[in-house]
């Protein structure tokens, strides 16, 4: 996945003319897609090949949605079904970014009880405390560079006051301070070996993957539009232009 | 160009028109007066389409095109280059070669607060930025797709929003006049017989300029 986003910020360098735009994997479509694939196919070949190609047909989709014109449909979103969905992508970074801070699952009721633990809470204080300290900064901050100063320093803060209290990276890594260092040892390379159209499983794509991608295909389109709306109502340097030829 | 900057912050209610829709806007180049430029979405629909296809091809795993996040952040630091663009990727190739190994360095309240940071912006401008508007059913909309996005995640907060798009699309503009008369004009012909029919019947004949509803221009 960080080599598809890799690419795909290649892709984006040579051809976007906006500046500054960041890529990574559609974390609204690889989910659905995974779980489709585990769904579907029985071998690790399989849910490789399936993933793939899905990766490519949704690219392939994307790319003809914009030959044809057909960004302008987007004229029959009503205002507040659009900001309803800037409100969903609101609401699941702000729990995302709780969940990663405290290692929590805050949609479930069992993570709740984790806040009783004084490590835990303080933890999840501190994601919420900073990320209100940005949105203070960048909202008051005259300069264009107070904002990324703000964020460097704090991170400059955290390790200074960590080495300051005797502390060691494993132990703040125990404690889930720092995110612990991940176990595999396979090499970068080793996913390609696993593309073996042989060993694909292609009886089971002719039941369930129609609809599968029926389903990604429509909304995929449907998310990278919504996404760019909402990076222009944040934006203060581009706007879209009219969609409707 | 900080002070353009706060002055032409967007807003989502400037993107729409009176009836709701997305305005037309007139220039699609670089604006010299607000410093502000204008990109249309089949452009981008077309670059993120390639960068997925590109990035599946090469065997990356996965649907990637531009993520939203740290989109968001790189534009509130005050990217206006590529110079996001090519640090992540620098930082993206180091940590595949390097290993993920990486990202222990990192506290995860650090991360998870610039997410959150993110969040609030993305949550104020959906519930906040431009309250006044709203009726009281368009409102519920909004909130009815956030809490759907908390509990069935973003796949069925589009589908549910697609669902309530069109019910508040069909209330919309059965309230709008069919056809709206703006103003009467004299005939007019660039064709020789068509302008021989005019002179003719002139007194028969009435051109009006009128806006009316049209699907799928």
């Amino acid at each position: 996945m960080l080599w598809s986003g890799i690419v795909a910020q290649v892709v984006y360098l040579a051809r976007a003319r906006l500046p500054g735009m960041i890529t990574g994997t559609s974390s609204t479509a690889t989910p659905f897609i995974a779980s489709a694939a585990a769904v579907m196919t029985t071998t690790t070949e399989s849910v490789f090949a399936f993933m793939l190609l899905t990766g490519l047909m949704s690219g392939l989709v994307t790319y003809l949605c914009g030959v044809f014109n057909l960004s302008r449909f987007l004229h029959f979103f009503p205002l507040p079904v659009t900001k309803g969905f800037f409100a969903a992508i609101g609401v699941s970074m702000i729990i995302g970014g709780c969940n990663m801070s405290a290692s929590l699952k805050l949609t479930t009721l069992a993570s709740w009880y984790k806040l009783t633990d004084m490590t835990t809470l303080l933890q999840l204080a501190s994601c919420i405390a900073f990320g209100l300290a940005c949105k203070l900064v960048k909202s008051k901050s005259k300069y264009v560079w107070g904002f990324p100063v703000f964020v460097l320093l704090v991170l400059g803060l955290f390790f200074a006051i960590l080495f300051a209290s005797q502390g060691d990276l494993d132990s703040a890594r125990q404690s889930g301070w720092l995110f612990a260092t991940p176990t595999e040892s396979t090499s970068f390379y080793s996913f390609w070996t696993m593309l073996n159209p042989v060993k694909v499983d292609w009886s089971t794509w002719t039941t369930a993957a129609p609809i599968a991608l029926i389903t990604l295909f429509f909304f995929l389109p449907i998310d990278l539009i919504l996404s760019l709306a909402a990076l222009e109502v944040s934006s203060t340097s581009f706007h879209l232009r009219e969609p409707c030829s | 160009v900080n002070h353009v900057r706060n002055s032409s912050r967007n807003s989502v209610q400037d993107l729409y028109d009176e009836f709701g829709n997305l305005k037309s806007t007139a220039t699609p180049t670089s604006d010299p007066t607000t410093n502000t430029t204008k990109w249309s979405i089949n452009d981008e629909l077309k670059t993120g389409g390639l960068a997925a296809l590109f990035a599946s091809l090469s065997g990356g795993l996965g649907v990637s095109y531009m993520a939203l996040s740290p989109s968001r952040i790189a534009f509130d630091s005050g990217a206006t280059s590529n110079l996001a663009s090519v640090t992540s990727l620098i930082i993206s190739v180091v940590t595949l070669v390097v290993g993920s190994s990486m990202v222990s360095f990192l506290p995860p309240f650090y991360v998870g607060g610039l997410l959150f940071y993110a969040g609030i912006g993305y949550l104020l401008d959906g519930v906040l930025d431009g309250i006044q508007f709203y009726t009281k059913p368009e409102y519920l909309v909004i909130w009815i797709i956030a809490i759907t996005s908390i509990f069935f995640g973003s796949f069925a907060a589009i589908g549910i929003g697609i669902v309530l798009a069109s019910l508040l699309f069909i209330a919309r503009y059965s309230h709008s006049p069919f056809v709206r008369l703006i103003k009467q004009i004299k005939p007019n012909s660039d064709s020789p017989m068509a302008a021989k029919v005019v002179h003719q019947h002139n007194e028969d004949i009435g051109t009006y300029n009128c806006q009316f509803k049209h699907f799928f221009c």
